[in-house]
């Protein structure tokens, strides 16, 4: 355990110091490469942990293992046309997205529509969480139900309509104009508070794993 | 035996019942074509000023950073800004910092730049500078040298060969365009645009954003950022902006967000009238003591 | 085409004054060079289409081009100056076929230096806050008892897991969609620690499924060290943290799915989200468990906000496995952040004052003061 602490302790004391010193700088660069090597490279542990389980539940007919056969299907023929290229125009040596490929083909007609839908199903979730939660339960609710009627109604035709017959001394209260300031101002100095907030959880967590109080990636453990 | 009436209560009870009125109110507009006339905001005013004030030839660094998750409400902008900055007779030069972001750029050279604006010619009115991988790193190297961030275009000519590429030829980095126009997906999007590029080199910056990101967007505007249009509502209002100024773009390729935004309109009156709703089944359950605080 | 100069005259009124220098706070290898425009490029001539950067490592030597810009423009980093080389440059105007370049000026050369001192605010601010996290973290291992209030959301949490415990349901953990390189994170997987620990004890069955294989990694031997602290080595299944999609849908189809074949009793999201967030959220609340989330995405928060029971917002997400552990020195950390919200809260307040009587009072001093307590929180991107 004393050798990742010492590891991490190096390399985030020296990242610290390169940002201050300009010699050091290059090294931001080649430690934010060597992460993404690492990373590439860890996907066949993924591969491998998803293979493996989906194996164990088709051998031991777990409940669903029907979907456990397509998902390995799927993976592998995707796999296997886009890593070899199969039935590409350039063949092995031309691109795998290249028009007419097969493995194009898949992006544009099995991967882009599935998920395009599943994106879509956040309308219907959107509008579910809205029945469920804007309630006049207390007062905070309350507030909470009318900001979201006003910014709902002010981002549609009717927004405008309902507040036309205002006198213009009375502009600011013109509901595009008061969603406008609530996107500008309640909204945005909140936004910032928990921005402020954030920055300071994060200086402290860093610290935390730099000293090595805090050692989650390497499992937890004492 | 379960009558219809039954088994319609059984199966619409709850959540399903909102589902299928945020399917009609999606699809009926859709099939009907139904939509609505836009009032453009401020904001979204500002951004339109900001292209419409281009004189002839300047430059302008067109950043297609988004993928077809986000493309229903981005590639709208992305369409509507190509065509102002073409008849306003502005260089483009297009590039990406996302990997699915060539996809877009060819999309909009092939559908819009070339059958529209057959004047503009590659290489001396238009440049697809392609993808390069690097998210902000490359935008800070591009603040000092654009031919060092993006050393080929999507055809692989090298960027400093003027004869054949002419319009790279007072492009030295990002100080030598007059406006970024950035259509923002998520990461890297606009923030970086504005930190490592705009900012820094002094050069304005309008943007488009998906809804949800844009809150986050508010506070560079008006300082760091002129104007940002809030996903399909503003594209939408720019659009509209667009075919007011220039009404020979009356035809249904111009107007894509202003036929999506009516669909979302009628599924934003479907979703107060679920709150109201909701909120009067909530107190008169209250006022029948059913339900506590 | 070049426009003729209004006074008739045919030649091209060279780039004036024309300064270098090394690029300061940098690691050499950068030159700055500026100039005054060519009278002739206004906007009333418009003569001038752009400058040319020329530049020799000799005195009298041959130039050549290191850079070109476009009208209006006065300056230019020249970065391929290699550090140590004297250098020579000179400015040419362009107007078409006609140039005109400035007498040469030099030599320069470009140098290094050891502290970017540009950054000098960061470095201040991030002494402070650092220091008074770590002094807290000291004062908490020493002994001394912070006080700290309570989270619903962290109390919601341990009732999940004895309800869990009763009904002999499993647990879903669902560390966001981001890398290990993320901190979010890691404070996720600071959760599934404390989390896993208590399952473990109480012999609940913990599922983590996972966007990305370095945190499956990481969250499997945590999950493995957790059974074996509990003595229950043999309970461990290795099926619990698996891999399903690092694309956004896929992984909400596999997990969605998976949620409501396995009707868990509650649902745990820590990490950071984008609309995977609400969409998991959602299949969650149809199937009814109680759902716990923390994340610092301040544009998910909404979303999880109306969707699950309880949410741990920003910090309180980084603060979330102090409050589970009761470690001494995860609590000093946090009494560290609250001094720096002390800090910030101190600053915007004295800032608007003295932005207000700087706008109000006809006074330098608060003109002064009010740049100065900028200049500390302002960050150039510049190099």
């Amino acid at each position: 355990m004393a050798v990742p602490r010492m590891i991490t302790f190096t390399v985030a004391t020296v990242l610290i110091v390169a940002m201050f010193v300009p010699p050091l700088e290059p090294i931001r660069e080649e430690f934010s490469n060597f992460f993404n090597i690492i990373a590439a490279f860890a996907f066949v542990l993924g591969a491998a942990s998803l293979l493996g389980v989906h194996w164990r539940r088709i051998r031991r007919r777990v409940r669903g293992w029907g979907y456990s056969i397509v998902c390995m299907a799927s993976f592998l023929i995707t796999l296997i046309v886009g890593l070899l290229k199969l039935g590409s125009p350039g063949g092995i040596g031309g691109s795998a997205i290249a028009e007419g490929s097969p493995f194009a083909w898949i992006f544009d007609y099995v991967f882009t529509p599935i998920d395009a839908t599943l994106f879509s199903l956040l309308a219907f979730y959107v509008a579910s969480a809205a029945f469920r939660a804007f309630r006049v339960r207390n007062a905070e609710a309350t507030i909470m139900l009318v900001t979201a009627f006003l910014l709902l109604l002010g981002r549609t035709f009717l927004g405008n309509l309902v507040t036309a017959w205002l006198p213009p001394e009375m502009e600011p209260f013109e509901l595009p104009n008061l969603v406008q300031w609530i996107m500008y101002v309640p909204m945005t100095a909140g936004s910032r508070a928990i921005m402020i907030g954030v920055a300071l959880g994060t200086i402290a967590t860093s610290l935390k794993i730099i000293l090595g109080i805090d050692r989650p990636y390497l499992g937890g453990g004492k | 035996m379960v009558s219809l009436a039954e088994l319609a209560r059984e199966r619409l009870a709850g959540r399903r019942l909102i589902y299928l009125c945020i399917l009609l109110s999606v699809t009926v507009p859709m099939i009907w074509k139904i939509s609505f006339k836009e009032h453009a905001s401020p904001m979204v005013k500002n951004v339109f000023d900001q292209v419409e004030s281009l004189p002839p030839g300047a430059r302008v660094l067109l950043v297609f950073d988004f993928d077809p998750g986000t493309e229903p409400e981005i590639k709208p902008m992305s369409d509507a800004f190509t065509r102002h900055l073409c008849l306003k007779g502005a260089k483009l030069y297009c590039l990406t910092l996302w990997p699915t972001g060539p996809v877009e750029i060819d999309k909009v050279i092939r559908n819009v730049l070339t059958p529209e604006f057959p004047d503009y010619y590659y290489g001396a009115d238009y440049i697809n500078l392609g993808f390069v991988s690097g998210d902000e790193a490359i935008i800070a190297v591009a603040l000092t040298s654009f031919q060092k961030a993006f050393p080929t275009d999507a055809h692989n000519i090298s960027t400093s060969d003027t004869k054949r590429l002419p319009i790279m030829k007072w492009v030295e980095n990002i100080r030598s365009f007059n406006l970024i126009i950035e259509c923002s997906g998520g990461y890297p999007g606009l923030p970086e645009w504005i930190r490592y590029a705009a900012v820094p080199g002094g050069v304005p910056i309008v943007g488009g954003s998906v809804a949800v990101g844009t809150p986050e967007l508010f506070p560079y505007v008006p300082d760091q950022c002129v104007g940002l249009l809030a996903g399909l509502k503003g594209a939408a209002e720019y659009e509209q902006l667009l075919l007011e100024r220039y009404p020979l773009l009356e035809r249904p390729e111009c107007r894509v967000a202003l036929d999506r935004m009516g669909p979302q309109t009628v599924a934003h009156l479907a979703i107060i009238l679920f709150i109201i709703i909701g909120n009067g089944i909530y107190l008169s359950q209250k006022r029948r003591g059913r339900v506590g605080t | 085409m070049a426009a003729v100069a209004e006074s008739g005259a045919s030649s091209l009124a060279p780039p004036q004054e024309v300064r270098v220098y090394d690029h300061p706070n940098d690691n050499g290898g950068a030159i700055i060079v500026t100039w005054q425009k060519s009278p002739d490029d206004t906007a009333e001539h418009g003569l001038v289409t752009g400058y040319t950067i020329l530049r020799t490592s000799r005195s009298g030597g041959q130039f050549e081009v290191v850079g070109r810009v476009g009208a209006g423009t006065i300056q230019f980093v020249d970065t391929t100056a290699e550090a140590g080389i004297f250098f020579y440059y000179k400015v040419e105007a362009e107007a078409g076929e006609q140039t005109r370049a400035s007498p040469p000026v030099g030599p320069v050369s470009s140098t290094f230096q050891w502290i970017n001192w540009n950054r000098w605010n960061r470095l201040l601010l991030g002494l402070l806050l650092g220091g008074a996290v770590v002094a807290f973290i000291h004062i908490g291992q020493r002994g001394y008892k912070f006080r700290i209030r309570k989270l619903p959301g962290i109390e919601a949490m341990e009732k999940a897991i004895d309800q869990a415990a009763e009904s002999g349901q499993p647990i879903f953990f669902i560390p966001g969609s981001e890398d290990l390189s993320d901190l979010q994170t890691i404070a996720g997987l600071s959760v599934l620690e404390q989390v896993s620990r208590r399952t473990a004890r109480r012999e609940v069955d913990l599922r983590a499924p996972q966007f990305h294989s370095l945190v499956m990694a990481a969250s499997d031997d945590t999950l493995y060290h957790a059974y074996h602290e509990a003595g229950r080595s043999s309970a461990y299944n290795r099926d619990d943290v698996f891999y399903v999609s690092d694309e956004q849908f896929g992984y909400v189809a596999g997990v969605g799915g998976l949620m409501c074949r396995e009707q868990p009793a509650a649902c745990f999201y820590f990490g950071s989200f984008r609309a995977e967030g609400l969409a998991l959220a959602e299949v969650g609340q149809t199937i009814g468990a109680l759902q716990v989330a923390g994340t610092a995405e301040r544009a998910q928060i909404p979303f999880l906000v109306t969707a699950c029971d309880h949410v741990l917002i920003g910090e309180e997400m980084y603060a979330a496995a102090a409050y589970l552990s009761d470690d001494p020195a995860e609590v000093g950390a946090l009494k560290g952040q609250d001094f720096g919200k002390l800090l910030a809260v101190g600053a915007i307040g004295v800032g608007c004052l003295l932005a207000t009587l700087a706008h109000l009072v006809d006074s330098e001093v608060f003109v002064m003061l009010r740049d100065g307590l900028l200049s500390i929180f302002e960050t150039g991107t510049g190099r």
